[in-house]
């Protein structure tokens, strides 16, 4: 997404409709991102929610709104890892396993195994990889979003690739014959 | 396994997801909610607990106290839904207030859970009289939760952990949820618990009140 940056200061100097343009621009890079930290619309929908306001009211606090694009992902990434625990916990109080189960009637059978298969890596490997690939930021950036050296999230992301394909071959034979 | 073709599956898959539309006038209601807040406040916890105390309290009733003035049209017809009808005249803030005006205030005793920390405390007055006092409390080092108190109708001392109750969030949607109802003397206390945390917390507070009204004054 392209944020601008000169949307960014007017939002901080108060300016209303900058900053409905800056959240609106945001929604779509938000939403997907949730979805695939979460692997579910309606979780998605609400971290993603949650990820502008929290970003709405912390924006005056942005020295320098060229970092707005790597400062807005970290939030919505603690959202979607916020929204993760709570339905962990959830799951846990019901008694249930913890499983996601995507609710994504227009899917495709295979883009539901891939999302299903993501969501059921453990957090420290499916956000860098997210990150990653649906972000497309370099290690170094995910490190800097995430508190970690870009060393590690190097081994994560090798480590995730290898689980997730391990994890989509279970699911579909094809792609076990696909990625051989 | 190419990292490129496994990167490409995941794109594909995040992509076909059908993009909801950007919720403008939830975002909105949430922000102009939480500019009356203090800062550092947990929106949407006290403002749930706020609305399900008045959705046990005062269920039916047209008139109904604690709810910022500025509840967006989905709230509105949320609340509609449950059968509280709100008027633009009957819709009131709350008032942060000192503990000592709350209590001379209040037409009730006020009971003040021991052990726990309050952040600040909130007075409501009904166009039609009834005494709100709220308690916001915390828990878990920044989290919050709101104590509701009013005037009981009996000095029976009783507690209810199943009376249903209504989540409302700021977008309108309607979650049912058990509120901890409990009657100390002429006052009734309510809490809304939202999480395994909070309803520990709520559990806590229901036995520091009652240690609190049993301490000698």
């Amino acid at each position: 997404m392209t944020t601008s940056e000169a949307d960014v200061r007017a939002a901080q100097a108060g300016d209303p409709a900058a900053h409905d343009r800056l959240l609106e621009a945001l929604w779509p890079r938000a939403f997907r991102l949730a979805v695939a930290i979460l692997g579910e619309r309606t979780a998605a929908e609400d971290a993603a929610q949650d990820a502008l306001v929290s970003i709405a009211r912390r924006l005056d606090g942005l020295r320098d709104p060229v970092s707005f694009p790597l400062w807005s992902t970290r939030i919505v990434v603690n959202a979607a890892r916020d929204a993760a625990r709570r339905r962990a916990t959830e799951h846990q109080r019901r008694g249930r396993l913890h499983e996601s189960q995507p609710s994504f009637e227009e899917l495709t059978l295979e883009r539901l195994d891939m999302l299903a298969a993501l969501a059921a890596l453990p957090s420290w490997l499916r956000v860098p990889l997210v990150l990653r690939h649906v972000e497309g930021l370099t290690s170094r950036e995910i490190g800097a979003a995430l508190g970690a050296p870009a060393a590690t999230i190097r081994f994560r992301l090798a480590l995730g690739r290898r689980r997730l394909a391990a994890a989509l071959a279970d699911r579909d034979p094809d792609f076990r014959e696909e990625f051989a | 396994m190419t990292e490129e073709a496994l990167a490409a599956r995941m794109r594909d898959a995040v992509d076909a997801v059908a993009l909801p539309p950007y919720p403008r006038p939830a975002v909105r209601a949430r922000l102009a909610s939480r500019a009356m807040q203090e800062p550092r406040a947990r929106l949407l916890p006290r403002f749930a607990a706020v609305i399900a105390s008045i959705a046990v309290v005062g269920a039916g009733a047209s008139a109904f106290a604690g709810v910022p003035h500025d509840l967006s049209d989905k709230v509105v017809a949320a609340l509609d839904k449950v059968g509280i009808h709100v008027k633009g005249a009957h819709v009131i803030e709350a008032r942060t207030v000192s503990l000592d005006e709350a209590r001379a205030k209040a037409n009730f005793p006020v009971i003040v859970p021991a052990n726990v920390q309050i952040r600040h405390t909130q007075l409501t007055v009904t166009p039609g009289g009834t005494t709100f006092v709220g308690l916001v409390l915390v828990y878990d080092k920044r989290s919050e939760i709101s104590l509701d108190e009013s005037l009981a109708e009996s000095d029976t001392q009783r507690v209810s952990r199943d009376r249903g109750a209504y989540q409302i969030d700021s977008n309108g949607m309607i979650k049912s949820s058990p509120a901890i109802l409990w009657t100390i003397g002429k006052t009734r206390l309510i809490m809304l618990p939202y999480d395994a945390k909070s309803r520990a917390f709520a559990e806590r507070v229901h036995r520091e009140t009652l240690r609190a009204a049993r301490a000698p004054r």
